[in-house]
């Protein structure tokens, strides 16, 4: 399952440098949540709160834990500011192990033309999380053409 | 101001299984944002999307260009593993101005009685952003008692 979304910014953006600031990036990630995959398949959605007056993004509960053999949906939402071209959305899970840094689980979630001005979310849901006990960091990456953007978020896996 | 909390006092993952790895931290951060505020007031809101089935979460999208003039809702969302005594949330933007680090933003969200396992979440509307151009660092912050947890993200003032 696979959600994307497309929002139009009210207000318009500037892309011009800051002074002392050095170069703005073109884009940004916002968040990348982990949570139960819905066996009803409600969420992640777009716009499902009746009667909310902004555009809104639902999701299963973010989770800091996540235990073996559970089945979880990733998502990473995304700003782009003004890049035109091809974007994408991916996650990983990964561990230091033996002083060695190891993806436990990983997906590309999404690969799709971006342009400015636009707020995008995507998930995907992945399969039974392996069994590797510890500290772990989920990392979500939204890349706007070559420039990449990340977020790191400690979870511990059980 | 108006603070909007949800908290969740039960997940069933969170049952500790036999041979539990033990968490290395009391609680884990896992989304610090900022979003337009809601007109009719609908989210953010925590088991709020129809026919779900699992405990969801809905946000207005979060931002990471913000306009400085307007107000947004800052909000954080945690998960606490084990630890049960006061907890307190808050959030902080902060800018580098050539070598100086200087607090353009900040506050506390809300300081309530944790206990574990749960999911907690909150937000504040802020004040009107103040007119300081530039990349900046939205923080959010949960100390479980004396510990302190963190997570940062970027952010865009125009």
């Amino acid at each position: 399952m696979r959600v994307a979304a497309l929002v139009l910014a009210t207000a318009a953006l500037s892309a011009a440098p800051q002074a002392g600031q050095g170069a703005t990036p073109t884009g940004f990630i916002t968040t990348v949540l982990v949570g139960l995959t819905d066996p009803a398949g409600k969420v992640p959605v777009i716009d499902g709160v009746p009667g909310a007056g902004v555009s809104n993004w639902g999701v299963a509960y973010p989770l800091g834990q996540l235990t073996a053999g559970n089945f979880y949906t990733y998502s990473v939402t995304m700003q782009d500011l003004s890049y035109t071209g091809k974007c994408t959305a991916s996650y990983d899970i990964t561990q230091v192990i033996n002083t060695k840094k190891t993806v436990i689980q990983s997906a590309k979630i999404a690969s799709f033309a971006c342009k400015p001005n636009t707020v995008w979310a995507w998930a995907i849901n992945a399969p039974a999380l392996p069994s590797s006990p510890g500290p772990a960091t989920l990392t979500g990456i939204a890349t706007f053409g070559t420039r990449k953007t990340v977020l790191n978020i400690p979870i511990v896996l059980q | 101001m108006r603070i909007f909390a949800a908290a969740i006092a039960s997940v069933a993952t969170l049952s500790a299984a036999p041979g539990a790895i033990a968490a290395t931290q009391p609680g884990y951060l896992n989304m610090v944002i900022a979003s337009p505020p809601d007109p009719n007031a609908k989210v953010p809101v925590f088991d709020a999307i129809p026919g779900a089935d699992v405990g969801t979460l809905a946000v207005a999208f979060p931002q990471a260009v913000l306009q400085h003039g307007n107000v947004y809702i800052y909000w954080i969302s945690f998960h606490d593993l084990t630890f049960n005594g006061t907890c307190t949330m808050s959030y902080d933007i902060t800018q580098k101005i050539g070598t100086t680090t200087k607090k353009l933003q900040g506050g506390t969200i809300l300081k309530f009685a944790c206990s574990s396992p749960g999911i907690f979440g909150a937000g504040i509307a802020g004040k009107p952003l103040v007119n300081s151009p530039g990349l900046a660092t939205l923080t959010g912050t949960v100390a479980f008692g004396s510990t302190k947890e963190k997570l940062s993200t970027t952010i865009l003032i125009q």
